[in-house]
């Protein structure tokens, strides 16, 4: 009787705990990749989220009700768009932030940022992610399923994403590298603004079988000559800003022989957020370029 | 001989060098029988570095003289600061999308800068003058007031806070749109006419740089001349600013350069100063390109190469004993 009665408690007791209590007791220590070692007491309930690929996960992972503010470029899932606005990293709103009494801050740096520092100063707990890789996107993931008391859906999440990932690769693994198509990626057009291979960008053409041509330029996003367009010869162009639409682009000085003008294959209007952000929805944006890139 | 017709007698033959040397480099390899596609971006480039270092080393000279202050230069009348302030409002509204940047922006900012040189004109009136010290102390005003919202600009631009950047570190690479090319033509048309009007002007400049009360007994019309002056000067530094950014140091140091070589007259001055001016940015936009695959803001680099001879020069007129 005994026995039972305490295991009814226990399972009393366990049933409590696994419902997500905003303010439960839990002891959880994570190092960020910055290498800093955070231990939070209690689960997070209101958090601030300085990138709008952290926000995006944040609301993946079904923490939206914890989250307090964001950022003015956070646009995605539409209803973070009615979130408090503090800023951004570069023009932080430090008194809106302290006003809103968070308690964990999600950055994204492969630096400690002077705001982060801030934080510390305050004793406010900050996790700060790098956002460069597709495993930095899922090791993200998987900290803030931790953090937000869902890590089964994080790893359902990342689960998912190896799934795709895999598909795509298999697709792409079966063209030989000469066959795949030379791509130009133009991010600004006054000046002329192109990505590396250490970009995001860079990764995600890759990743969807195409050959960036600008790979090899020293940092990841960067002006560069239009004479290295003519240079490289791309048989497709990606335009990711709202600046220029096709028929300029094939009026440009010189580029009336490239490849991808000649033959039309300029595409413009390409939704920038899921291309470019380093957040839940990568996937998609490889499937828009695989699909462009591979188009009959 | 004198000594500004022995300097033409290298300059002829380094300009000529400098022109070829510019359409030679750039990433896509060194030669001038490369692709004619290459060229094609390479001449409108050269083009543009020979009118904006003519345009700014003219208007520099000129203003330096009408002034009398050896410290003034193109970006001291305002017009610089609305003109890069249009520019960049262009940038932040995505009216470079509208004729693809060709248009819209060197458009605003022509109009910028023209709005900014009738504000310095309006302030600094005293009655019918034009005293030098209020135009000057105008221009600090109004481009510090536009320096102040293009900060505000940056502040708001979010996606576009790197072309805003190069934008306002000047950069000769923004004209490879079909569109630019007019605007070059523009661009080309004040540049030449407006410098060509500087230097008809030389010897009443030489009058004014005699002082103005005295220049004025001559029968020299005074304010008249400055306010054409003025004006001219500003005309050219927007089209400059609408086609190319901020390129600093050409407009200010190059009429130095020139007039340790030709003396003070305005008329041996101004020729000199053009040509100086234009081979300089030529040469470091061809060095540029070449450096590295990245555009590096040209202004950088007329900086780098320019203070080192000045500073040559300089040593060698102590030595001379001035």
């Amino acid at each position: 009787m005994k026995r039972s009665l305490y295991f009814i408690s226990l399972l009393f007791l366990l049933g409590c705990s696994a419902q997500p209590r905003p303010h439960g007791k839990m002891t959880l220590t994570l190092t960020d990749d910055l290498g800093r070692t955070v231990s939070l007491s209690q689960a997070p309930s209101r958090v601030i989220s300085f990138a709008p690929s952290l926000t995006e996960m944040v609301y993946a992972l079904g923490g939206e009700g914890r989250l307090a503010g964001v950022t003015a470029w956070c646009n995605w899932p539409p209803q973070a768009k009615e979130k408090t606005v503090v800023g951004d990293m570069i023009s932080p709103n430090f008194e809106r932030m302290v006003s809103l009494k968070p308690d964990l801050a999600l950055m994204i740096g492969s630096r400690p940022s002077p705001l982060l520092k801030k934080f510390e100063a305050l004793n406010i707990p900050v996790l700060c992610f790098k956002d460069e890789t597709v495993a930095d996107i899922q090791r993200a993931l998987k900290a803030l399923g931790q953090v937000l008391e869902s890590p089964s859906r994080a790893d359902s999440l990342t689960r998912e994403m190896d799934l795709q990932l895999a598909a795509i690769k298999a697709a792409v693994d079966q063209v030989p590298m000469e066959q795949r198509p030379k791509v130009f990626a133009e991010l600004g057009s006054s000046p002329l603004f192109a990505a590396g291979d250490s970009s995001f960008i860079g990764q995600m053409i890759a990743l969807a079988g195409g050959i960036n041509v600008t790979g090899n330029l020293p940092t990841s996003y960067t002006a560069v000559n239009p004479e290295l367009v003519v240079k490289n010869d791309p048989t497709i162009i990606i335009v990711l800003h709202p600046q220029a639409n096709k028929e300029q682009i094939a009026q440009r000085l010189g580029w009336q022989n490239v490849s991808a003008v000649r033959n039309g294959r300029i595409y413009p209007g390409l939704d920038q957020d899921v291309i470019l952000r380093p957040g839940p929805r990568f996937t998609e944006g490889i499937k828009i370029l695989h699909g462009i890139f591979y188009a009959p | 001989m004198r000594r500004d017709i022995k300097a033409w007698y290298y300059l002829a033959p380094l300009s000529l060098l400098t022109i070829l040397l510019g359409l030679a480099s750039g990433p896509a390899g060194f030669g001038l029988l490369a692709d004619p596609q290459v060229m094609a971006i390479r001449l409108p480039r050269v083009l543009l570095g020979l009118l904006a270092g003519a345009g700014l080393a003219s208007s520099g000279a000129a203003l330096q003289a009408a002034l009398g202050n050896p410290l003034a230069e193109p970006y001291l009348l305002g017009v610089s600061g609305g003109a890069a302030f249009g520019a960049a409002l262009a940038l932040l509204l995505g009216l470079s999308a509208g004729l693809g940047g060709a248009v819209g922006l060197p458009l605003f900012s022509l109009a910028f800068g023209l709005l900014a040189l009738y504000v310095v004109y309006s302030l600094s009136k005293v009655g019918s003058r034009l005293p030098a010290e209020t135009v000057i102390l105008s221009g600090i005003i109004v481009n510090a007031f536009f320096s102040a919202l293009i900060m505000l600009l940056l502040a708001l631009a979010g996606r576009q806070l790197q072309e805003m950047i190069y934008l306002l570190m000047g950069n000769l690479g923004m004209i490879f749109g079909a569109q630019s090319l007019y605007l070059l033509w523009v661009c080309a048309a004040i540049i030449i006419l407006c410098t060509g009007y500087l230097w008809s002007q030389g010897r009443n400049l030489d009058l004014l740089s005699l002082g103005e009360q005295p220049a004025q007994s001559l029968g020299l019309k005074v304010e008249k001349l400055k306010l054409r002056i003025l004006l001219a000067s500003a005309l050219m530094v927007a089209a400059v600013v609408s086609l190319a950014g901020v390129i600093g140091f050409v407009g200010l140091v190059v009429p130095h350069l020139a007039r340790m070589i030709s003396g003070p007259k305005n008329s041996r001055l101004l020729p000199l100063s053009v040509v100086l001016g234009a081979n300089l940015l030529v040469l470091a936009d061809a060095l540029a390109r070449t450096i590295a695959p990245q555009e590096i803001p040209v202004g950088v680099i007329t900086s780098l190469l320019g203070v080192p001879f000045f500073i040559y020069l300089l040593r060698r007129k102590k030595r001379a004993g001035l």
